[in-house]
């Protein structure tokens, strides 16, 4: 094997990993997400009602959790298939780089959305 | 007397001729593999035919080849169990070519020896044999029948978008030795498959399970590893 | 050109032991192999490989002694004594080797190596892995040379030694990757090519068993010993001749006739099926001749199915794939078709007990060589066995001649390779002459000679045919023509330069068989049906000549054994 390929492909294990770790925290939080949004409140669409569940503090730690798993599980499948296309040495830095950038942008905005319902 | 025809994917890199098929019809009685029918052409129509071949018993894995739409041992295949009214036959697909039905195995080999297929130790051997009981060594029976055919390498899409990935063949022969109870590599082989083009670029397609001649499981040794490698990254446990 | 100081001919068993223990003597070993290393037919040996262990609770009392004499007593009492005790004497510890270096053999409960019955054994002896142990062997083995490093060329056809002052200096090999030919220097040559199976039609061998190195050594003026002692294995498959294991009987399994009995029981009441191989190929042989094979055809039945489906999955898996995909009967719930099959070359390449042949710097190993252990007939089990004794002592022994030797190393002249371009201009020359005669007719037509005419019961007037047979196929193949001339991996021209020299080896088989009056092993003569000790204890040797082989002979090594009548 080619000594620079072996250099080039150190590592792997935390993206692999982790996927499947928010593959189940998605899992979990979105159950409760959908439970909470659409069995338990069902035919209360008022405003109080959701700015109320929105404000709770475990609702939030299950949404900025949800959050962060989603943006996490998308962006880092898609850098997986990105890689099966062999993008090697530089370029490939770049695309780790902007998918964190994307990533943590796409974080914030979110984060961004849900704060005023916390801080009421 | 029955008759198979043949159509066989030609290409010789020094003509300037593209790839192409010929066809040849072949007398049989009984039965007929597909080995024997190459071995008929080249007999009999045309000399300059080239394909691998050895033991003709599905044990040497000189003869996959891509037969009828799948990937088959040449020898294993009886034209009678075959469908439709021509038997085509190609090499291996997605593999570099030297001729004919001949695909360049290099690549596929250097992969292999890459992640160290050979049992490790550390210890000192006894006099005697290495204990190992009846549950260890069942542990070994799938991974043990690899005959190194390359049909799993050549039907997996990991190898086919990635060079460097070391494909199905090589895992599973990693696997074979870090699920040996007589094995004590503890971090020398691990770096060679626990990286991106080791286990992680498999995406358990398990097309190296549906191609593999021997009926193996490729696929499962090579989830066994990704585990293997983070307990042993994460918690410390050797083996 | 290309230098190593050992350059070993073959990626078998044999060839892979004698390299690797070449490496360890500090030599720059290289192994040249036609087929990748991993595919040779050592991997096609199921059955086991044989070790006075005694871990089978029935073989507690087995020693390499008594393996030894099982050894002898086998060989019809032709095996050099000395050579068979040295051999199962090595045993125990080269399996250990092999243990140690990974081969997945299977296990007792307790741990250790599991052994199970071979015929012609006094106790359970045979090591195994399931019914795939030459396969488990071989990978490791191809394991540990890629471990020590050892340069493998790979796809490279050997076609000539080259001999110079009385010794050997290399081989010309075609390179089938790249096209051409090499020429391969070096201070000595393992030769580990295997059998000649292929010369006969009927045979359990793998199709390149054509016994090329026997061939290149015979010509170079080295004797081939004993060749015309050929083992028919009572159990291939009817339509193709693979084998199926001896391990079936080992395991159980029974040898039915059209009757409905165990015929054996008239040929060995004592062991039944675990009767040597050249006694139960005869008597099935017998049977079918008597017109008692399965409906009056050629076939007896290997009748596994009381063995059970658990026992089979787990002891026979290979048999049972073997049988359905090759036969299309599943040993399970049908009784198998069989025939007696060639499957093994006792001759070989006059060595001794170190590989060393009379022509120095060359050695040989396995089945290719003869030292001789197997004598007039193999027990199974005991070829895997000598693959690796006999392969790791032709290493040692061809180091040792390496470093001994002065005036060794890379010679000096760059440039021009002599010996390749000669052979590159007879295969200019062969390509040149148009068709003529046709290669595969020749080839056919040895192959049936060589089954209908020295097959399992031979006899003075249908031998006196065949030779006369083979000796016209050998001046006919000498106007053989190339339908294909140059290039890459060029078959047609490998298998005409590869079917002269398989008409050499059988032409000893022929000459060797015609010559011997009596009945020994597996040379069973209707006209000589006795063993005759008084005439006939002693090796053919087989040199080539203009008008086919000369025969000599030499005594066979007593002295622990006094040979009695054979008895099971």
């Amino acid at each position: 094997m080619r000594p620079e390929a072996m250099a080039r492909h150190q590592g792997g294990m935390w993206p692999w990993l982790m996927q499947r770790v928010t593959a189940v925290l998605v899992f979990v939080t979105m159950a409760i997400h959908l439970t909470a949004t659409h069995l338990l409140n069902i035919g209360d669409l008022s405003y109080d009602n959701i700015a109320g569940r929105l404000a709770h503090s475990g609702m939030a730690l299950v949404d900025f959790t949800l959050l962060a798993a989603v943006v996490f599980h998308a962006l880092n499948g898609v850098r997986m298939v990105w890689l099966d296309y062999s993008l090697a040495g530089s370029g490939r830095r770049v695309v780790d780089v902007a998918f964190w950038i994307i990533g943590v942008g796409v974080f914030f905005y979110g984060a961004w959305a849900l704060w005023p319902w916390i801080t009421g | 007397m029955p008759e198979a025809r043949f159509h066989i994917k030609r290409f010789d890199p020094k003509s300037g001729v593209g790839a192409h098929y010929d066809e040849f019809t072949v007398p049989y009685e009984g039965s007929l593999t597909v080995l024997e029918g190459l071995f008929y052409v080249q007999e009999h129509f045309d000399g300059s035919l080239c394909f691998r071949y050895c033991c003709r018993a599905a044990v040497c894995g000189s003869c996959a080849m891509y037969i009828d739409g799948r990937y088959r041992l040449a020898c294993q295949s009886n034209v009678n169990h075959l469908k439709g009214d021509v038997i085509v036959v190609e090499p291996l697909p997605h593999m570099p070519l030297v001729k004919d039905l001949v695909c360049d195995m290099s690549e596929f080999f250097a992969k292999y020896e890459t992640i160290k297929p050979w049992l490790i130790r550390t210890s000192q051997n006894p006099e005697k044999e290495l204990p190992q009981t009846p549950k260890e060594r069942l542990k070994l029976d799938m991974p043990v029948d690899c005959i190194l055919c390359g049909a799993c390498y050549s039907s997996c899409p990991s190898v086919w978008t990635e060079g460097d990935y070391l494909g199905p063949a090589a895992l599973l022969k990693a696997y074979r030795f870090e699920v040996d109870s007589r094995d004590e590599a503890r971090r020398e082989r691990l770096p060679y498959f626990d990286n991106e083009r080791g286990v992680y670029r498999c995406h358990t397609i398990a097309n190296c399970s549906e191609a593999c001649p021997k009926e193996l499981n490729p696929t499962e040794g090579i989830q066994w590893l990704k585990r293997a490698a983070v307990r042993r990254r994460l918690f410390g446990r050797l083996k | 050109m290309i230098y190593h100081q050992l350059i070993v001919v073959g990626g078998g068993l044999a060839g892979l032991r004698a390299a690797v223990e070449a490496k360890q003597e500090g030599i720059d070993v290289a192994v040249l192999s036609q087929v990748h290393p991993g595919r040779s037919h050592s991997g096609a040996a199921q059955g086991g490989i044989n070790a006075a262990l005694a871990n089978n609770p029935d073989g507690a009392d087995d020693t390499p002694a008594k393996h030894a004499f099982d050894t002898v007593k086998g060989s019809d009492y032709l095996a050099d004594q000395d050579a068979a005790i040295e051999m199962t004497r090595d045993a125990p510890d080269v399996i250990y080797e092999m243990e140690h270096w990974g081969c997945p053999f299977s296990r007792y409960d307790d741990g250790r190596i599991a052994q199970r019955p071979f015929g012609g054994a006094g106790f359970p002896r045979t090591c195994y892995g399931a019914d795939k142990t030459g396969h488990y062997l071989l990978h490791t083995l191809v394991e540990r040379a890629y471990e020590r490093g050892i340069k493998m060329y790979i796809e490279v056809f050997a076609t000539q030694l080259i001999v110079e002052d009385g010794a050997c200096k290399g081989v010309v090999a075609y390179d089938m990757i790249n096209g051409g030919f090499l020429e391969f220097r070096a201070d000595a040559v393992v030769m580990a090519t295997g059998g000649a199976g292929r010369t006969y039609i009927n045979t359990t061998n793998a199709i390149i068993s054509t016994g090329g190195g026997m061939a290149l050594a015979y010509r170079a003026g080295v004797p081939l010993k004993d060749m015309e002692f050929i083992q028919f294995h009572p159990t291939g498959l009817f339509t193709t001749n693979i084998l199926m294991t001896e391990g079936c009987r080992g395991e159980g399994g029974y040898l039915i006739n059209d009757q409905g009995e165990r015929f054996m029981s008239k040929y060995a009441p004592t062991v039944m099926e675990l009767a040597p191989r050249d006694i139960t190929a005869r008597a099935i042989q017998t049977e079918i001749n008597e017109g008692r094979g399965i409906g009056g055809k050629q076939f007896v039945y290997l009748d596994l199915r009381h063995l059970g489906e658990q026992k089979i999955a787990e002891r026979l898996p290979g048999i049972r794939d073997l049988a359905i995909h090759f036969e299309g009967v599943d040993p399970v719930t049908e009784p198998v078709p069989i025939v007696p099959s060639q499957h093994y070359t006792m001759g070989g390449i006059d060595t001794d007990m170190q590989g060393a042949t009379p022509l120095p710097g060359f050695y040989a190993a396995g089945e290719c060589a003869c030292v001789s252990v197997h004598g007039a007939n193999r027990l199974g089990g005991n070829s895997l066995l000598e693959t690796i004794v006999f392969g790791r002592r032709a290493g040692a022994a061809a180091s040792a001649y390496v470093k001994g030797k002065e005036g060794g190393g890379a010679p000096a002249a760059a440039g021009a390779d002599p010996a390749a371009a000669r052979m590159a201009a007879s295969v200019e020359e062969l390509a040149g002459r148009g068709t003529g005669e046709d290669a595969y007719a020749i080839r056919a037509e040895m192959t049936v000679t060589m089954k209908e005419h020295f097959g399992i019961f031979r006899e003075q007037a249908s031998m006196q045919a065949g030779l006369d047979k083979m000796l016209a196929l050998k001046e006919r193949v000498a106007r053989v023509g190339l339908r294909h001339s140059g290039g890459v991996f060029n078959l047609d021209m490998m298998r005409t330069v590869e079917l002269a020299g398989m008409i050499d080896v059988a032409l000893a088989t022929a000459a060797g068989a015609l010559a011997r009056t009596e009945s020994r092993g597996s040379h069973a003569r209707t006209d000589f049906p006795t063993r005759d000790d008084k005439d006939w204890l002693k090796h053919t040797l087989a040199y080539a000549g203009d008008a086919g082989p000369r025969l000599e002979y030499r005594p066979v090594t007593l002295g622990t054994f006094e040979p009695q009548e054979r008895k099971y």
